[in-house]
Protein backbone atom coordinates (compact mmCIF):
# COMPACT_ATOMS: atom_id res chain seq x y z
CA UNK A 1 0.00 0.00 0.00
CA UNK A 2 1.36 3.58 -0.96
CA UNK A 3 -0.52 5.00 2.46
CA UNK A 4 1.19 4.77 5.52
CA UNK A 5 -0.90 2.84 8.45
CA UNK A 6 -1.58 5.29 11.17
CA UNK A 7 -1.53 2.22 13.71
CA UNK A 8 0.98 0.51 16.06
CA UNK A 9 1.54 -3.36 15.41
CA UNK A 10 -0.75 -4.18 17.71
CA UNK A 11 -3.96 -1.79 16.08
CA UNK A 12 -3.22 -2.63 13.23
CA UNK A 13 -3.86 -6.67 14.14
CA UNK A 14 -7.47 -5.47 15.94
CA UNK A 15 -8.11 -3.11 12.83
CA UNK A 16 -7.23 -5.87 10.36
CA UNK A 17 -9.24 -8.53 11.97
CA UNK A 18 -12.03 -6.10 12.59
CA UNK A 19 -12.31 -5.03 8.89
CA UNK A 20 -11.85 -8.20 7.18
CA UNK A 21 -14.99 -9.02 9.16
CA UNK A 22 -16.63 -5.85 7.66
CA UNK A 23 -15.75 -6.74 4.36
CA UNK A 24 -17.73 -10.05 4.48
CA UNK A 25 -20.88 -8.33 5.11
CA UNK A 26 -20.94 -6.50 1.27
CA UNK A 27 -20.71 -7.97 -2.51
CA UNK A 28 -16.95 -7.50 -3.54
CA UNK A 29 -18.31 -5.06 -5.99
CA UNK A 30 -20.04 -2.97 -3.36
CA UNK A 31 -16.80 -2.38 -1.22
CA UNK A 32 -17.69 1.38 -0.66
CA UNK A 33 -20.44 0.27 1.46
CA UNK A 34 -18.07 -0.76 4.23
CA UNK A 35 -16.57 3.58 4.56
CA UNK A 36 -18.24 4.04 7.58
CA UNK A 37 -17.92 0.90 9.70
CA UNK A 38 -14.05 1.07 8.73
CA UNK A 39 -14.04 4.52 10.11
CA UNK A 40 -15.72 3.30 13.33
CA UNK A 41 -12.94 0.80 14.04
CA UNK A 42 -10.30 3.09 13.25
CA UNK A 43 -11.68 5.70 15.35
CA UNK A 44 -12.14 3.18 18.03
CA UNK A 45 -8.29 2.08 18.22
CA UNK A 46 -7.26 5.97 18.70
CA UNK A 47 -10.12 7.94 19.86
CA UNK A 48 -10.41 10.25 16.84
CA UNK A 49 -10.03 10.49 12.91
CA UNK A 50 -6.56 12.10 12.31
CA UNK A 51 -6.13 13.47 8.86
CA UNK A 52 -3.46 10.25 8.52
CA UNK A 53 -5.73 7.94 9.33
CA UNK A 54 -8.46 9.11 6.63
CA UNK A 55 -5.80 8.94 4.52
CA UNK A 56 -5.64 5.07 5.47
CA UNK A 57 -9.43 4.52 5.51
CA UNK A 58 -9.80 6.21 2.01
CA UNK A 59 -7.00 3.86 0.64
CA UNK A 60 -8.20 0.53 2.72
CA UNK A 61 -11.38 0.75 1.32
CA UNK A 62 -11.18 1.66 -2.08
CA UNK A 63 -12.73 5.28 -2.24
CA UNK A 64 -11.18 8.91 -2.97
CA UNK A 65 -10.29 10.80 0.29
CA UNK A 66 -12.39 13.49 -0.22
CA UNK A 67 -15.20 11.10 -0.14
CA UNK A 68 -14.15 10.32 3.11
CA UNK A 69 -13.72 14.05 4.07
CA UNK A 70 -17.73 14.64 3.01
CA UNK A 71 -18.15 11.44 4.87
CA UNK A 72 -16.39 11.90 8.53
CA UNK A 73 -17.75 15.71 8.07
CA UNK A 74 -21.18 14.93 7.89
CA UNK A 75 -21.66 12.30 10.90
CA UNK A 76 -21.44 13.79 14.20
CA UNK A 77 -19.95 10.47 15.76
CA UNK A 78 -17.12 11.00 14.04
CA UNK A 79 -14.60 13.11 15.62
CA UNK A 80 -11.44 15.24 13.63
CA UNK A 81 -10.21 16.45 16.94
CA UNK A 82 -9.16 14.53 20.03
CA UNK A 83 -11.71 14.32 22.76
CA UNK A 84 -10.54 13.48 26.49
CA UNK A 85 -10.25 10.00 27.42
CA UNK A 86 -14.11 10.26 29.05
CA UNK A 87 -16.35 12.11 26.34
CA UNK A 88 -19.62 13.22 27.86
CA UNK A 89 -22.46 13.54 25.59
CA UNK A 90 -25.16 15.17 27.27
CA UNK A 91 -28.75 14.49 25.71
CA UNK A 92 -30.51 18.42 26.00
CA UNK A 93 -33.58 17.09 23.23
CA UNK A 94 -37.11 17.61 25.07
CA UNK A 95 -37.76 15.06 27.38
CA UNK A 96 -34.25 15.26 29.00
CA UNK A 97 -34.75 19.02 29.03
CA UNK A 98 -38.32 18.54 30.96
CA UNK A 99 -36.78 16.23 33.32
CA UNK A 100 -33.47 18.06 34.01
CA UNK A 101 -30.26 18.17 31.36
CA UNK A 102 -30.16 21.85 32.23
CA UNK A 103 -28.17 20.82 35.58
CA UNK A 104 -26.00 18.28 33.87
CA UNK A 105 -25.04 20.65 31.07
CA UNK A 106 -23.85 23.49 34.47
CA UNK A 107 -22.37 20.62 35.98
CA UNK A 108 -19.90 19.88 32.80
CA UNK A 109 -19.47 23.41 32.78
CA UNK A 110 -18.09 23.72 35.68
CA UNK A 111 -15.94 20.05 35.69
CA UNK A 112 -15.05 19.91 32.32
CA UNK A 113 -15.17 23.31 30.52
CA UNK A 114 -17.16 26.39 29.28
CA UNK A 115 -16.48 25.14 25.56
CA UNK A 116 -17.87 21.68 24.52
CA UNK A 117 -15.40 19.16 22.21
CA UNK A 118 -12.81 20.78 24.62
CA UNK A 119 -10.68 18.17 26.56
CA UNK A 120 -9.34 19.54 29.67
CA UNK A 121 -5.69 20.47 30.10
CA UNK A 122 -4.81 16.56 31.23
CA UNK A 123 -7.11 15.09 28.52
CA UNK A 124 -8.51 13.14 30.77
CA UNK A 125 -12.41 14.90 29.84
CA UNK A 126 -14.09 16.95 27.58
CA UNK A 127 -18.36 17.16 26.86
CA UNK A 128 -20.65 18.02 24.46
CA UNK A 129 -24.69 18.68 23.86
CA UNK A 130 -25.98 15.65 21.97
CA UNK A 131 -30.04 15.46 20.49
CA UNK A 132 -32.00 12.90 21.63
CA UNK A 133 -30.31 9.20 22.44
CA UNK A 134 -33.47 7.36 22.46
CA UNK A 135 -33.66 6.86 26.20
CA UNK A 136 -36.62 9.40 26.74
CA UNK A 137 -38.15 6.99 28.83
CA UNK A 138 -35.31 7.34 31.13
CA UNK A 139 -34.37 10.86 30.70
CA UNK A 140 -32.10 12.70 31.32
CA UNK A 141 -29.39 10.94 29.58
CA UNK A 142 -25.70 10.88 28.58
CA UNK A 143 -23.30 8.74 26.73
CA UNK A 144 -19.94 8.38 28.48
CA UNK A 145 -17.74 6.79 25.68
CA UNK A 146 -19.45 3.92 24.16
CA UNK A 147 -22.28 3.23 27.32
CA UNK A 148 -25.13 4.92 28.21
CA UNK A 149 -26.15 5.99 31.36
CA UNK A 150 -30.06 6.67 31.88
CA UNK A 151 -31.92 8.48 34.66
CA UNK A 152 -28.70 10.55 35.32
CA UNK A 153 -27.35 12.99 37.46
CA UNK A 154 -25.03 15.70 38.73
CA UNK A 155 -23.54 13.11 41.43
CA UNK A 156 -23.23 10.71 38.94
CA UNK A 157 -21.10 13.10 37.06
CA UNK A 158 -18.95 14.18 39.01
CA UNK A 159 -18.48 10.55 40.21
CA UNK A 160 -17.69 9.09 36.98
CA UNK A 161 -15.09 12.36 36.63
CA UNK A 162 -13.41 11.45 40.02
CA UNK A 163 -14.94 14.98 41.77
CA UNK A 164 -16.55 12.91 44.53
CA UNK A 165 -16.12 9.45 45.89
CA UNK A 166 -19.10 7.13 45.58
CA UNK B 1 -55.62 -2.87 32.31
CA UNK B 2 -55.15 -6.65 30.45
CA UNK B 3 -53.39 -5.38 27.19
CA UNK B 4 -52.41 -8.36 24.55
CA UNK B 5 -48.78 -8.67 24.28
CA UNK B 6 -47.47 -9.44 21.39
CA UNK B 7 -44.03 -7.98 20.40
CA UNK B 8 -42.61 -7.27 23.92
CA UNK B 9 -44.09 -10.65 25.07
CA UNK B 10 -40.36 -11.95 26.25
CA UNK B 11 -39.36 -8.48 27.48
CA UNK B 12 -37.79 -8.51 31.19
CA UNK B 13 -37.57 -12.93 31.16
CA UNK B 14 -34.11 -14.38 32.39
CA UNK B 15 -31.90 -14.10 29.84
CA UNK B 16 -34.57 -13.33 27.50
CA UNK B 17 -32.13 -12.42 24.25
CA UNK B 18 -30.82 -15.87 24.29
CA UNK B 19 -31.78 -18.73 21.59
CA UNK B 20 -32.23 -21.12 24.54
CA UNK B 21 -34.23 -18.91 26.49
CA UNK B 22 -36.41 -17.70 22.65
CA UNK B 23 -37.16 -21.49 21.87
CA UNK B 24 -38.57 -22.13 25.30
CA UNK B 25 -40.83 -18.83 24.65
CA UNK B 26 -42.07 -20.44 21.67
CA UNK B 27 -40.41 -18.29 19.06
CA UNK B 28 -39.35 -19.78 15.71
CA UNK B 29 -42.38 -22.01 15.87
CA UNK B 30 -43.68 -19.27 13.41
CA UNK B 31 -40.94 -19.33 11.00
CA UNK B 32 -41.79 -23.38 10.61
CA UNK B 33 -45.37 -21.89 9.54
CA UNK B 34 -44.05 -19.40 7.66
CA UNK B 35 -41.68 -22.21 5.51
CA UNK B 36 -45.39 -24.33 5.12
CA UNK B 37 -46.41 -21.15 3.38
CA UNK B 38 -45.49 -19.83 -0.26
CA UNK B 39 -44.08 -16.58 -0.47
CA UNK B 40 -47.49 -15.20 -1.81
CA UNK B 41 -49.37 -16.29 0.78
CA UNK B 42 -47.02 -15.02 3.67
CA UNK B 43 -47.32 -11.72 1.81
CA UNK B 44 -51.36 -11.92 1.69
CA UNK B 45 -51.83 -12.57 5.56
CA UNK B 46 -49.32 -9.68 6.20
CA UNK B 47 -51.96 -7.27 3.89
CA UNK B 48 -54.89 -9.23 5.45
CA UNK B 49 -53.67 -7.93 9.39
CA UNK B 50 -53.52 -4.15 8.17
CA UNK B 51 -49.82 -3.79 9.45
CA UNK B 52 -48.83 -0.45 9.32
CA UNK B 53 -45.30 0.80 9.62
CA UNK B 54 -44.23 1.39 12.73
CA UNK B 55 -41.28 4.00 11.60
CA UNK B 56 -43.22 7.02 10.97
CA UNK B 57 -45.25 7.09 7.36
CA UNK B 58 -47.82 4.22 8.46
CA UNK B 59 -47.88 2.78 5.48
CA UNK B 60 -49.24 -0.40 4.90
CA UNK B 61 -46.39 -3.11 4.86
CA UNK B 62 -48.36 -6.16 2.60
CA UNK B 63 -48.33 -3.68 0.10
CA UNK B 64 -44.77 -2.38 0.36
CA UNK B 65 -44.07 -6.08 -0.31
CA UNK B 66 -45.89 -6.46 -2.93
CA UNK B 67 -44.30 -3.55 -4.70
CA UNK B 68 -41.03 -5.05 -4.34
CA UNK B 69 -41.83 -8.64 -5.16
CA UNK B 70 -43.40 -7.24 -8.75
CA UNK B 71 -40.18 -5.83 -9.76
CA UNK B 72 -37.77 -8.49 -12.13
CA UNK B 73 -34.50 -7.13 -10.72
CA UNK B 74 -33.05 -9.57 -8.33
CA UNK B 75 -31.16 -9.23 -5.64
CA UNK B 76 -34.07 -8.03 -3.93
CA UNK B 77 -33.07 -6.65 -0.08
CA UNK B 78 -34.43 -5.93 2.84
CA UNK B 79 -33.46 -3.22 4.68
CA UNK B 80 -34.58 -3.05 8.45
CA UNK B 81 -34.36 0.77 9.69
CA UNK B 82 -33.05 0.52 13.58
CA UNK B 83 -32.45 4.03 13.21
CA UNK B 84 -34.75 5.23 16.31
CA UNK B 85 -33.73 8.99 15.88
CA UNK B 86 -37.38 10.46 15.80
CA UNK B 87 -36.98 12.36 19.01
CA UNK B 88 -39.21 10.62 22.00
CA UNK B 89 -39.27 7.24 20.89
CA UNK B 90 -37.11 4.36 22.64
CA UNK B 91 -38.83 1.19 21.47
CA UNK B 92 -36.19 -0.61 18.92
CA UNK B 93 -33.53 -0.83 21.10
CA UNK B 94 -35.59 -2.84 23.43
CA UNK B 95 -36.69 -4.89 20.31
CA UNK B 96 -33.10 -5.53 19.66
CA UNK B 97 -31.71 -5.92 23.10
CA UNK B 98 -34.67 -7.89 25.04
CA UNK B 99 -35.88 -10.12 22.07
CA UNK B 100 -33.80 -9.62 18.99
CA UNK B 101 -34.76 -13.59 18.30
CA UNK B 102 -38.35 -12.27 17.64
CA UNK B 103 -36.62 -9.74 15.46
CA UNK B 104 -34.97 -12.15 13.44
CA UNK B 105 -37.57 -14.63 12.93
CA UNK B 106 -39.46 -11.52 11.67
CA UNK B 107 -36.35 -10.88 9.27
CA UNK B 108 -36.48 -14.61 8.12
CA UNK B 109 -40.23 -14.62 7.57
CA UNK B 110 -39.87 -10.82 5.55
CA UNK B 111 -36.82 -12.47 3.61
CA UNK B 112 -39.09 -15.32 2.48
CA UNK B 113 -41.80 -13.15 1.53
CA UNK B 114 -39.44 -11.28 -0.68
CA UNK B 115 -37.35 -14.15 -1.46
CA UNK B 116 -34.44 -11.60 -0.64
CA UNK B 117 -30.96 -13.40 0.51
CA UNK B 118 -29.67 -10.74 2.40
CA UNK B 119 -30.97 -8.47 5.58
CA UNK B 120 -29.61 -5.25 6.16
CA UNK B 121 -29.97 -4.07 9.76
CA UNK B 122 -29.10 -0.09 9.72
CA UNK B 123 -28.74 0.39 13.23
CA UNK B 124 -28.07 4.10 14.85
CA UNK B 125 -24.18 4.25 16.23
CA UNK B 126 -24.54 4.32 19.18
CA UNK B 127 -26.31 1.72 19.83
CA UNK B 128 -22.92 -0.49 20.94
CA UNK B 129 -25.02 -2.59 23.30
CA UNK B 130 -28.14 -3.63 21.06
CA UNK B 131 -25.88 -3.98 18.55
CA UNK B 132 -23.59 -6.40 20.11
CA UNK B 133 -26.99 -8.23 21.48
CA UNK B 134 -28.08 -8.76 18.07
CA UNK B 135 -25.09 -9.78 16.46
CA UNK B 136 -24.51 -12.07 19.12
CA UNK B 137 -27.94 -13.42 18.83
CA UNK B 138 -27.31 -13.44 14.51
CA UNK B 139 -24.41 -15.60 15.72
CA UNK B 140 -25.97 -18.31 18.07
CA UNK B 141 -28.59 -18.66 14.71
CA UNK B 142 -25.62 -19.47 12.27
CA UNK B 143 -24.80 -22.20 14.67
CA UNK B 144 -27.87 -23.22 14.73
CA UNK B 145 -29.18 -23.48 11.21
CA UNK B 146 -31.21 -20.16 11.55
CA UNK B 147 -29.15 -18.55 9.70
CA UNK B 148 -26.86 -19.25 6.45
CA UNK B 149 -27.99 -22.01 3.65
CA UNK B 150 -31.04 -24.38 3.66
CA UNK B 151 -32.22 -22.70 6.73
CA UNK B 152 -34.49 -25.79 9.29
CA UNK B 153 -33.04 -28.04 6.31
CA UNK B 154 -35.34 -26.18 4.04
CA UNK B 155 -33.23 -26.54 0.23
CA UNK B 156 -32.84 -23.22 -1.31
CA UNK B 157 -33.84 -21.13 1.83
CA UNK B 158 -30.48 -19.16 2.13
CA UNK B 159 -30.19 -15.77 4.29
CA UNK B 160 -27.98 -13.94 5.28
CA UNK B 161 -28.61 -11.00 8.34
CA UNK B 162 -25.96 -8.13 8.47
CA UNK B 163 -25.56 -5.05 11.25
CA UNK B 164 -24.63 -2.20 9.56
CA UNK B 165 -23.56 0.81 12.08
CA UNK B 166 -24.80 4.87 11.06
CA UNK B 167 -22.57 7.32 12.92
CA UNK B 168 -24.84 10.31 14.00
CA UNK B 169 -27.43 11.81 12.01
CA UNK B 170 -31.12 11.88 12.00
CA UNK B 171 -31.63 11.95 8.57
CA UNK B 172 -30.32 8.59 8.03
CA UNK B 173 -33.64 7.60 9.73
CA UNK B 174 -35.09 8.60 6.80
CA UNK B 175 -35.41 5.45 3.95
CA UNK B 176 -33.51 6.87 1.47
CA UNK B 177 -30.98 8.75 3.04
CA UNK B 178 -30.24 5.77 4.55
CA UNK B 179 -29.67 3.75 1.71
CA UNK B 180 -27.46 6.72 0.69
CA UNK B 181 -25.79 5.88 4.30
CA UNK B 182 -25.74 1.95 4.05
CA UNK B 183 -24.02 2.69 0.40
CA UNK B 184 -21.20 3.97 2.07
CA UNK B 185 -22.06 7.87 1.38
CA UNK B 186 -23.52 11.02 3.38
CA UNK B 187 -27.38 10.68 3.91
CA UNK B 188 -29.17 12.56 1.55
CA UNK B 189 -32.55 11.73 0.57
CA UNK B 190 -32.80 10.66 -2.83
CA UNK B 191 -35.14 12.24 -5.10
CA UNK B 192 -38.31 10.19 -5.80
CA UNK B 193 -39.64 8.02 -7.77
CA UNK B 194 -37.86 5.81 -7.91
CA UNK B 195 -38.89 4.28 -4.59
CA UNK B 196 -37.08 2.03 -2.78
CA UNK B 197 -39.26 -0.51 -3.93
CA UNK B 198 -38.47 -0.39 -7.12
CA UNK B 199 -34.80 1.01 -7.26
CA UNK B 200 -33.70 0.40 -3.66
CA UNK B 201 -29.92 -0.26 -2.08
CA UNK B 202 -27.37 -0.72 -4.97
CA UNK B 203 -30.59 -0.07 -7.01
CA UNK B 204 -32.18 -3.46 -6.87
CA UNK B 205 -35.92 -3.67 -5.11
CA UNK B 206 -35.87 -2.52 -1.46
CA UNK B 207 -38.30 -2.97 1.18
CA UNK B 208 -36.79 -0.61 4.42
CA UNK B 209 -39.18 -1.58 7.46
CA UNK B 210 -38.89 -0.27 11.10
CA UNK B 211 -37.71 -2.97 13.50
CA UNK B 212 -40.92 -3.13 15.40
CA UNK B 213 -42.63 -3.62 12.25
CA UNK B 214 -40.28 -6.76 11.75
CA UNK B 215 -41.26 -8.03 15.09
CA UNK B 216 -44.78 -7.83 14.55
CA UNK B 217 -44.85 -10.24 11.70
CA UNK B 218 -43.82 -13.37 13.97
CA UNK B 219 -47.36 -12.99 15.43
CA UNK B 220 -49.45 -12.58 12.20
CA UNK B 221 -48.02 -15.29 10.44
CA UNK B 222 -48.92 -17.40 14.11
CA UNK B 223 -52.72 -16.14 14.76
CA UNK B 224 -53.01 -15.25 11.25
CA UNK B 225 -53.48 -11.24 9.50
CA UNK B 226 -57.12 -11.54 10.08
CA UNK B 227 -57.16 -12.10 13.93
CA UNK B 228 -54.12 -9.57 14.11
CA UNK B 229 -56.22 -7.17 12.58
CA UNK B 230 -59.47 -7.79 15.00
CA UNK B 231 -56.90 -6.17 17.49
CA UNK B 232 -56.88 -2.97 16.29
CA UNK B 233 -59.67 -0.54 14.44
CA UNK B 234 -60.16 -0.82 10.40
CA UNK B 235 -57.15 -0.74 9.06
CA UNK B 236 -54.94 -0.07 11.74
CA UNK B 237 -53.91 -3.76 12.78
CA UNK B 238 -52.93 -4.67 15.39
CA UNK B 239 -51.07 -3.96 19.06
CA UNK B 240 -47.85 -1.20 18.65
CA UNK B 241 -45.18 0.21 21.12
CA UNK B 242 -46.01 3.39 22.75
CA UNK B 243 -42.80 5.40 23.81
CA UNK B 244 -44.11 7.83 26.71
CA UNK B 245 -41.51 10.53 28.02
CA UNK B 246 -41.73 13.58 29.91
CA UNK B 247 -44.02 14.74 32.66
CA UNK B 248 -45.63 11.18 33.35
CA UNK B 249 -45.57 9.72 36.42
CA UNK B 250 -44.23 6.10 34.66
CA UNK B 251 -42.50 6.41 31.71
CA UNK B 252 -41.77 4.34 29.53
CA UNK B 253 -42.82 1.58 26.59
CA UNK B 254 -46.01 0.00 26.74
CA UNK B 255 -47.39 -2.23 23.93
CA UNK B 256 -50.88 -1.13 23.21
CA UNK B 257 -54.01 -2.02 20.56
CA UNK B 258 -54.63 0.90 17.90
CA UNK B 259 -57.91 1.44 19.62
CA UNK B 260 -56.69 2.67 23.17
CA UNK B 261 -56.77 6.72 23.49
CA UNK B 262 -54.05 8.91 24.52
CA UNK B 263 -56.06 9.85 27.73
CA UNK B 264 -56.23 6.16 28.76
CA UNK B 265 -51.77 6.16 28.18
CA UNK B 266 -51.62 9.12 29.80
CA UNK B 267 -53.77 8.42 32.87
CA UNK B 268 -54.24 5.13 33.86
CA UNK B 269 -51.34 3.43 31.84
CA UNK B 270 -48.24 5.73 32.71
CA UNK B 271 -50.71 6.93 35.95
CA UNK B 272 -50.73 10.77 35.38
CA UNK B 273 -49.08 13.82 35.84
CA UNK B 274 -46.87 13.77 38.79
CA UNK B 275 -46.22 16.85 41.60
CA UNK B 276 -49.96 17.85 41.64
CA UNK B 277 -49.90 19.10 38.26
CA UNK B 278 -52.18 19.20 35.50
CA UNK B 279 -51.29 18.11 31.71
CA UNK B 280 -50.51 21.32 29.29
CA UNK B 281 -50.19 18.84 26.05
CA UNK B 282 -48.10 16.17 24.02
CA UNK B 283 -46.63 15.32 21.08
CA UNK B 284 -48.51 12.28 19.60
CA UNK B 285 -46.00 10.68 17.27
CA UNK B 286 -42.57 12.14 17.92
CA UNK B 287 -41.11 15.77 18.03
CA UNK B 288 -42.10 16.38 14.16
CA UNK B 289 -45.98 15.57 14.72
CA UNK B 290 -48.09 18.23 15.49
CA UNK B 291 -48.68 18.95 19.67
CA UNK B 292 -51.89 18.43 21.43
CA UNK B 293 -53.71 20.40 23.71
CA UNK B 294 -55.24 18.75 26.86
CA UNK B 295 -58.60 19.11 25.83
CA UNK B 296 -57.69 16.91 22.53
CA UNK B 297 -56.36 13.99 24.01
CA UNK B 298 -59.60 11.82 24.45
CA UNK B 299 -59.22 9.54 20.75
CA UNK B 300 -57.40 6.41 19.42
CA UNK B 301 -53.79 6.76 18.53
CA UNK B 302 -54.39 4.94 15.24
CA UNK B 303 -52.93 6.91 11.97
CA UNK B 304 -56.65 7.33 10.90
CA UNK B 305 -58.00 9.65 13.63
CA UNK B 306 -54.57 11.32 14.46
CA UNK B 307 -54.39 12.26 11.11
CA UNK B 308 -58.26 13.64 10.71
CA UNK B 309 -56.89 15.92 13.65
CA UNK B 310 -54.51 17.94 12.13
CA UNK B 311 -51.90 15.84 13.89
CA UNK B 312 -49.90 12.22 13.41
CA UNK B 313 -49.03 8.92 15.29
CA UNK B 314 -45.62 8.91 13.97
CA UNK B 315 -43.28 6.52 15.71
CA UNK B 316 -45.90 6.15 18.45
CA UNK B 317 -43.50 8.56 20.97
CA UNK B 318 -45.90 9.96 23.45
CA UNK B 319 -44.07 13.35 24.59
CA UNK B 320 -46.46 14.82 27.81
CA UNK B 321 -45.80 18.22 28.79
CA UNK B 322 -47.11 20.02 32.53
CA UNK B 323 -48.56 23.40 32.86
CA UNK B 324 -45.20 24.10 34.26
CA UNK B 325 -44.01 24.20 30.80
CA UNK B 326 -43.82 27.17 28.45
CA UNK B 327 -44.63 25.98 25.19
CA UNK B 328 -42.42 28.36 23.50
CA UNK B 329 -39.04 26.78 25.42
CA UNK B 330 -40.30 23.58 24.48
CA UNK B 331 -40.33 24.47 20.60
CA UNK B 332 -37.31 26.31 20.83
CA UNK B 333 -36.15 22.77 21.67
CA UNK B 334 -37.40 20.60 19.08
CA UNK B 335 -36.64 23.23 16.28
CA UNK B 336 -33.17 23.56 17.36
CA UNK B 337 -32.92 19.73 16.46
CA UNK B 338 -34.20 20.15 13.26
CA UNK B 339 -31.84 22.89 12.28
CA UNK B 340 -28.53 20.61 13.40
CA UNK B 341 -30.18 17.77 11.82
CA UNK B 342 -31.09 19.22 7.91
CA UNK B 343 -28.55 17.75 5.83
CA UNK B 344 -28.41 20.98 3.50
CA UNK B 345 -29.90 19.13 0.38
CA UNK B 346 -33.13 21.70 -0.19
CA UNK B 347 -32.56 25.19 0.51
CA UNK B 348 -36.15 25.62 2.03
CA UNK B 349 -34.96 23.03 4.90
CA UNK B 350 -31.36 23.82 5.24
CA UNK B 351 -32.32 28.10 5.45
CA UNK B 352 -35.73 27.75 7.25
CA UNK B 353 -34.67 25.24 9.87
CA UNK B 354 -31.91 27.53 10.88
CA UNK B 355 -34.01 30.77 10.15
CA UNK B 356 -37.04 29.53 12.66
CA UNK B 357 -34.45 28.59 15.25
CA UNK B 358 -32.63 32.10 15.47
CA UNK B 359 -36.35 33.99 15.58
CA UNK B 360 -37.13 31.15 18.88
CA UNK B 361 -33.57 32.08 20.34
CA UNK B 362 -34.86 35.88 19.94
CA UNK B 363 -37.92 35.15 21.53
CA UNK B 364 -36.95 33.13 24.53
CA UNK B 365 -34.67 35.52 25.28
CA UNK B 366 -37.13 38.59 25.56
CA UNK B 367 -35.98 40.34 22.81
CA UNK B 368 -38.37 39.15 19.82
CA UNK B 369 -41.24 40.70 18.24
CA UNK B 370 -45.24 40.12 17.68
CA UNK B 371 -43.88 39.96 14.40
CA UNK B 372 -41.41 37.08 15.19
CA UNK B 373 -44.49 34.49 15.97
CA UNK B 374 -46.25 35.62 12.92
CA UNK B 375 -42.94 35.10 10.34
CA UNK B 376 -42.43 31.39 12.29
CA UNK B 377 -45.74 30.35 10.92
CA UNK B 378 -45.13 32.16 7.53
CA UNK B 379 -41.58 29.97 7.39
CA UNK B 380 -42.89 27.16 8.36
CA UNK B 381 -45.82 27.22 5.92
CA UNK B 382 -43.87 28.37 2.53
CA UNK B 383 -41.61 25.31 2.95
CA UNK B 384 -44.22 22.79 3.70
CA UNK B 385 -44.08 19.82 0.68
CA UNK B 386 -41.40 21.74 -1.16
CA UNK B 387 -38.58 19.46 -0.11
CA UNK B 388 -37.07 16.11 -1.22
CA UNK B 389 -37.84 14.86 2.27
CA UNK B 390 -40.25 15.12 4.70
CA UNK B 391 -38.06 16.64 7.70
CA UNK B 392 -38.98 20.02 6.79
CA UNK B 393 -42.19 18.74 6.84
CA UNK B 394 -41.91 17.51 10.49
CA UNK B 395 -40.22 20.98 11.26
CA UNK B 396 -43.19 23.16 10.09
CA UNK B 397 -46.24 20.32 12.03
CA UNK B 398 -44.81 21.35 15.35
CA UNK B 399 -44.09 24.89 14.87
CA UNK B 400 -47.16 25.70 13.42
CA UNK B 401 -49.16 23.75 15.66
CA UNK B 402 -47.09 25.41 18.93
CA UNK B 403 -47.95 28.92 17.81
CA UNK B 404 -51.10 28.35 16.76
CA UNK B 405 -52.79 26.46 19.99
CA UNK B 406 -50.56 28.19 22.79
CA UNK B 407 -50.65 31.74 21.53
CA UNK B 408 -49.99 33.33 24.46
CA UNK B 409 -46.85 31.38 26.11
CA UNK B 410 -45.44 32.99 22.84
CA UNK B 411 -46.79 36.56 22.67
CA UNK B 412 -46.32 37.09 26.74
CA UNK B 413 -42.59 36.94 25.74
CA UNK B 414 -42.65 39.40 22.88
CA UNK B 415 -42.59 43.18 22.49
CA UNK B 416 -45.43 43.85 20.40
CA UNK B 417 -44.58 44.78 16.64
CA UNK B 418 -44.12 48.80 16.42
CA UNK B 419 -47.24 50.30 14.71
CA UNK B 420 -45.32 52.76 12.63
CA UNK B 421 -43.65 50.31 10.35
CA UNK B 422 -44.86 48.10 7.73
CA UNK B 423 -44.33 44.59 7.67
CA UNK B 424 -41.88 43.41 5.00
CA UNK B 425 -43.89 40.93 2.91
CA UNK B 426 -41.65 37.81 2.61
CA UNK B 427 -42.51 37.00 -1.24
CA UNK B 428 -41.17 39.41 -3.67
CA UNK B 429 -43.37 40.26 -6.46
CA UNK B 430 -41.57 40.89 -9.31
C1 LIG C 1 -36.54 12.75 8.70
C2 LIG C 1 -37.04 11.36 8.86
C3 LIG C 1 -36.51 10.52 9.85
C4 LIG C 1 -36.95 9.21 10.00
N1 LIG C 1 -36.40 8.43 10.99
C5 LIG C 1 -36.82 7.14 11.12
C6 LIG C 1 -36.23 6.29 12.12
O1 LIG C 1 -35.34 6.71 12.88
N2 LIG C 1 -36.66 5.00 12.21
C7 LIG C 1 -37.63 4.51 11.37
O2 LIG C 1 -37.97 3.34 11.47
N3 LIG C 1 -38.21 5.29 10.43
C8 LIG C 1 -37.82 6.58 10.28
N4 LIG C 1 -38.38 7.36 9.30
C9 LIG C 1 -39.39 6.74 8.39
C10 LIG C 1 -38.70 6.04 7.23
O3 LIG C 1 -38.47 6.97 6.19
C11 LIG C 1 -39.56 4.93 6.65
O4 LIG C 1 -40.83 5.43 6.41
C12 LIG C 1 -39.68 3.71 7.52
O5 LIG C 1 -38.42 3.22 7.89
C13 LIG C 1 -40.41 2.64 6.77
O6 LIG C 1 -40.60 1.50 7.59
P1 LIG C 1 -42.08 1.08 8.08
O7 LIG C 1 -42.97 1.13 6.88
O8 LIG C 1 -41.88 -0.29 8.61
O9 LIG C 1 -42.46 2.07 9.11
C14 LIG C 1 -37.96 8.70 9.16
C15 LIG C 1 -38.52 9.55 8.18
C16 LIG C 1 -38.07 10.85 8.04
C17 LIG C 1 -38.70 11.70 6.98
S1 LIG D 1 -34.76 13.34 24.70
FE1 LIG D 1 -32.95 12.67 25.68
S2 LIG D 1 -32.92 10.61 25.13
FE2 LIG D 1 -34.64 11.29 24.01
Amino acid sequence: MSVASPFTPEQQQTFDADTAKIFAKYPPERRSAALIPVLHAAQNLQGWLAPKALDYVAEVVGVPRTRVQEVVSFYSMFHLKPVGEKHVQVCVNLACWLRGSDKIVDACKKHIGEQQMQPTADGKASWCEVECLASCGTAPAVMINAKYHEGFSVEELEQELGKKQP
Amino acid sequence: MDLPKLVSKNWGKPESWTLKSARENGTYEALKKALSMTPQEIIEQVTKSNLRGRGGAGFPTGMKWTFVVKEKATPKYLVVNADEGEPGTFKDRYCLSEDPHLFIEGCLIAARALSAPAVYVYCRGEFYFQMSRLQQAIDSCYEAGLLGKNILGQPGFDVDIFVHPGAGAYICGEESALLESLEGKKGWPRLRPPFPANAGLWGKPTAVNNVETIASIPPIIERGGEAYARLGPPRNGGTRLVCVSGHVTKPGVYEVPLSITLESIVYDLCEGIPNGRKLKGLIPGGSSAAVMTADEIDCAIDFDTLKAKGTMAGSGAIMVMDDTVNMAFALHNVVRFYAHESCGQCTPCREGTGWMFRILTKIVNGQGTERDVDLLDQIAKQGETRTICALFDGTAMPVRSFVKKYPDDFLQLVRPAPSTTKPLPLTVSA
